[in-house]
């Protein structure tokens, strides 16, 4: 059990306190929601999944009590079925029926295929917002729901119109968007009946964007470089003695070592920009004269990152809620308020009718928890 | 917590906190095990509150490790009470058996299994009552849909290879096609495409297209082999076959997609499923019937046929070399017969399946079998399925048809 106080990144005593106490058992839980999952042709998966999602609610401690989730395997269950035959089936029926009516390389289907990534990117932005709606008003703490005000459809049409935008300004627009984006959401969060806030501007991510950017272009040009260089090289040698001009294996193998060099060295500028941008985020959220902080570092980010991607590989994905406990430990701990909101004054929001789980953001894959 | 004064083994009471889910407050209680329920009591109020053991649920299952407990009660929807004591969660599992894992996860697992069940009884009762689901839906397709599939598929099976054109031999074979389209009781006409694939193929796609290899008419020691062999594919193609197979595909895709939890992506190789169709011996049979029914309706013999399958049933038997010795292969006949009817009586049933866009040869594992059925119809006055002029002309289709690829492709490139 950790008793980390996170003295370090609240405030003084007065602060709202946040703690995490690691759950015990994840072990054992993961081995059996998989055999249930196995034997039950994959529908206990969504049981199972509320099931990790309860012992991670009730390890997050906000002033020594638990927060609480709310929500069920059916619920879950419900979506993904919802969404399979709405919008799955449908979409692939009819891409189906547009490659044979069409013809797979015709224009016509091409012309549908354009049209069906438009709206599948418009969905995932609803997809997004509908998964966190959901989760928040599945989130209890002292018997008060957390709620999402707003319409997805305003989130997604932002999601959706920034992405062209996104590729044609080689990904500068990027720190402006996660902050609008993130903007939207916290500003139609709720906790009972008060609002959080969000105030954070995109202005001081970029100047560690511009490095990470630079960066970026300076790996890919340098691996380029050494790419090109080894191959022709070995070519030149190999010319002679091989008329066929086969690369050797050697080659090969320190191409690809240049490959993951390059991957981790951008990796570890991607984390450093990461644990910076989460922590300006934290800083500007707010919620009833309290704000959030957040001291998550580069370094920190990688570690959990590799370690989780060791145990993913070698569990077989098994144990992916021990991964995402690691994952929440590894944040919350490092996450605290300075201030502290009068909770007796904070009462019940207005009912919400969300009678079915996130079933459209487990379908485009987006689900961390 | 408060140790009783009277020294027994559990406390009394244990400090809780308890919000009323009106608001984020929480007041801090003493609670207590009573015979009736749990009873918690707030400093300064008289009497406790107590909450009935059935009424309890728990945040998550109680476990022997369980060291605290968020519960609430059906009495008193929204109110929560917080327990930090490992005493308290052994004694409440005790006392409220429900909480424990065990328990809910029976509960959790149970819709699960009864899906499960579900599935299975569907399963069993499509087997047990021999329900064809994909056939009716394939009959569903309107024919433009139909004829639609069968353009793309025979365009994609026919791009990287030249198809076979001359104006007699496709003027001899439309004729075959029209004589035997015309007896076939089919909704549309057939379409005939010949590809020079080297090797020995044929098979129906949708909306009634055949796809024939160049082998089938060169390898054939006479017209009335080709009209057997176009008269077995308009066979699957009157029973929807080639329709079935594809609505099956994409069915059996969409299942696991299901079950799977969407994360498969199997539905987006959807067009690769089309390489996996196959036929049951119960379907060859129906198109065995079909052709035995179209070769009498438009008066050419079914010997054809039967001499076709017979010959490959040699050709099953050491495919090699029958290719190479056509004569040894004629006079081994009879072996070749007895040897084919002992692998068939070990064959088991499963192992009959044909592929369609591959190999004839693969099929027929019991060839001898169909040619022995074939030949026991009884005997009508028949007449040549072609001329033998027509005959040449067909057997010519495929002349010019390598440089018409080598000018496609030339074309493309440009």
């Amino acid at each position: 059990m950790d008793q980390h106080v996170s003295t370090a990144t609240g405030g003084d005593a007065s602060s709202a306190h946040l703690r995490w106490v690691h759950p015990t058992g994840l072990i054992s839980l993961s081995f059996t929601n998989y055999v249930l999952s196995i034997v039950t042709l994959g529908i206990y998966s969504f049981w199972g999944k509320t099931e990790v999602r309860k012992r991670m609610w009730s390890a997050i401690r906000l002033e020594g009590e638990p927060l609480l989730y709310t929500g069920t395997g059916k619920e879950l269950f419900l979506g993904f079925l919802f969404v399979f035959f709405i919008v799955l089936l449908p979409i692939m029926l009819f891409s189906f029926g547009a490659a044979y009516y069409f013809g797979p390389q015709s224009v016509g289907y091409t012309v549908f295929t354009l049209a069906l990534y438009v709206l599948i990117f418009f969905l995932v932005g609803v997809a997004i917002y509908r998964a966190t709606r959901y989760r928040l008003s599945r989130t209890r703490w002292r018997g008060i729901r957390g709620s999402l005000v707003g319409s997805p459809n305003r989130y997604a049409f932002t999601y959706f119109w920034t992405l062209p935008l996104l590729i044609l300004t080689l990904g500068w627009l990027g720190p402006w968007r996660t902050t609008k984006l993130q903007n939207i959401l916290i500003n139609d969060m709720r906790f009972g009946d008060r609002p959080f806030s969000f105030t954070a501007t995109s202005k001081p991510l970029y100047s560690r964007f511009a490095w990470l950017w630079i960066g970026g272009l300076l790996i890919t040009a340098v691996i380029g470089g050494i790419i090109t260089y080894l191959i022709s090289a070995d070519l030149a040698a190999n010319a002679e003695a091989t008329p066929d001009k086969k690369i050797s294996i050697q080659t090969i193998l320190i191409v690809y070592g240049v490959f993951l060099g390059g991957f981790m060295l951008y990796g570890i500028a991607a984390a450093w920009y990461s644990a910076f941008q989460f922590n300006h985020f934290s800083r500007n959220t707010h919620f009833e004269g309290a704000s959030f902080r957040a001291n998550l570092t580069g370094g920190g980010l990688i570690w959990i990152t590799i370690t989780n991607l060791l145990i993913t590989i070698f569990s077989f994905g098994i144990l992916s809620p021990v991964v995402q406990a690691r994952t929440m430990r590894y944040v919350i701990q490092r996450m605290g308020f300075v201030g502290s909101p009068h909770f007796a004054e904070i009462a019940q929001g207005a009912e919400q009718d969300i009678s079915r789980g996130e079933g459209l953001a487990q379908a485009f894959d987006i689900d961390a928890f | 917590m408060h140790s009783d004064p009277a020294a027994q083994p559990q406390p009394a009471s244990f400090d809780g906190r308890m919000s009323d889910g009106r608001t984020a407050a929480s007041v801090p209680v003493q609670v207590s095990f009573t015979d009736t329920g749990l009873a918690m009591k707030a400093p300064g109020t008289p009497d406790p509150v107590i909450w009935s053991y059935p009424s309890l649920t728990t945040a998550e299952p109680l476990r022997k490790a369980s060291s605290d407990a968020l519960i609430s009660s059906s009495e008193m929807p929204g109110a929560t009470l917080f327990v930090e004591s490992a005493d308290f969660t052994r004694t409440l599992s005790q006392r409220a058996a429900h909480l424990s894992t065990g328990a809910l996860r029976w509960q959790y697992a149970k819709p699960g299994l009864m899906v499960t069940a579900a599935i299975a009884a569907i399963v069993a009762a499509v087997w047990l009552f021999d329900l064809t689901p994909a056939r009716t839906i394939a009959g569903w397709l309107p024919d433009p849909v139909r004829v639609r599939m069968g353009q793309q598929v025979v365009q994609s099976m026919t791009k990287d290879y030249p198809t076979c054109h001359t104006d007699d031999g496709r003027a001899a074979l439309d004729k075959l096609t029209a004589r035997l389209s015309a007896v076939s009781g089919g909704r549309e006409k057939f379409n005939v495409v010949v590809v020079d694939w080297g090797l020995l193929n044929a098979f129906a796609t949708p909306g009634s297209q055949i796809v024939m290899t160049k082998e089938i008419i060169t390898d054939a020691k006479s017209p009335d082999e080709v009209a057997g062999v176009l008269a077995h594919e308009m066979g699957h193609g009157l029973e929807l076959h080639p329709e079935t197979g594809l609505v099956r595909a994409i069915g059996m895709s969409a299942a696991l997609e299901l079950m799977s939890g969407g994360n498969t992506g199997t539905l987006a190789n959807v067009g690769a499923l089309l390489a996996q169709l196959s036929y049951t011996r119960v379907a060859e049979r129906e198109a065995d019937n079909h052709a035995v029914r179209i070769l009498k309706a438009a008066t050419i013999s079914p010997k054809g046929l039967a001499d076709f399958f017979q010959r490959i049933s040699k050709l099953e038997g050491d495919g090699e070399e029958a290719k190479k010795d056509p004569e040894k292969k004629d006079e081994t006949i009879s072996d070749e017969a007895k040897k084919d009817g002992k692998d068939e009586s070990a064959a088991s049933e499963r192992s009959y399946t044909s592929y369609f866009n591959t190999d004839l040869l693969r099929t027929h594992p019991q060839s001898q079998e169909r040619a022995k059925l074939i030949k026991a119809q009884a005997a009508y006055d028949a007449t040549p399925a072609l001329s033998e002029d027509e005959w040449q002309a067909l057997r010519g289709i495929c002349k010019n048809a390598k440089k018409k690829l080598d000018d496609k492709k030339k074309a493309d490139q440009k």
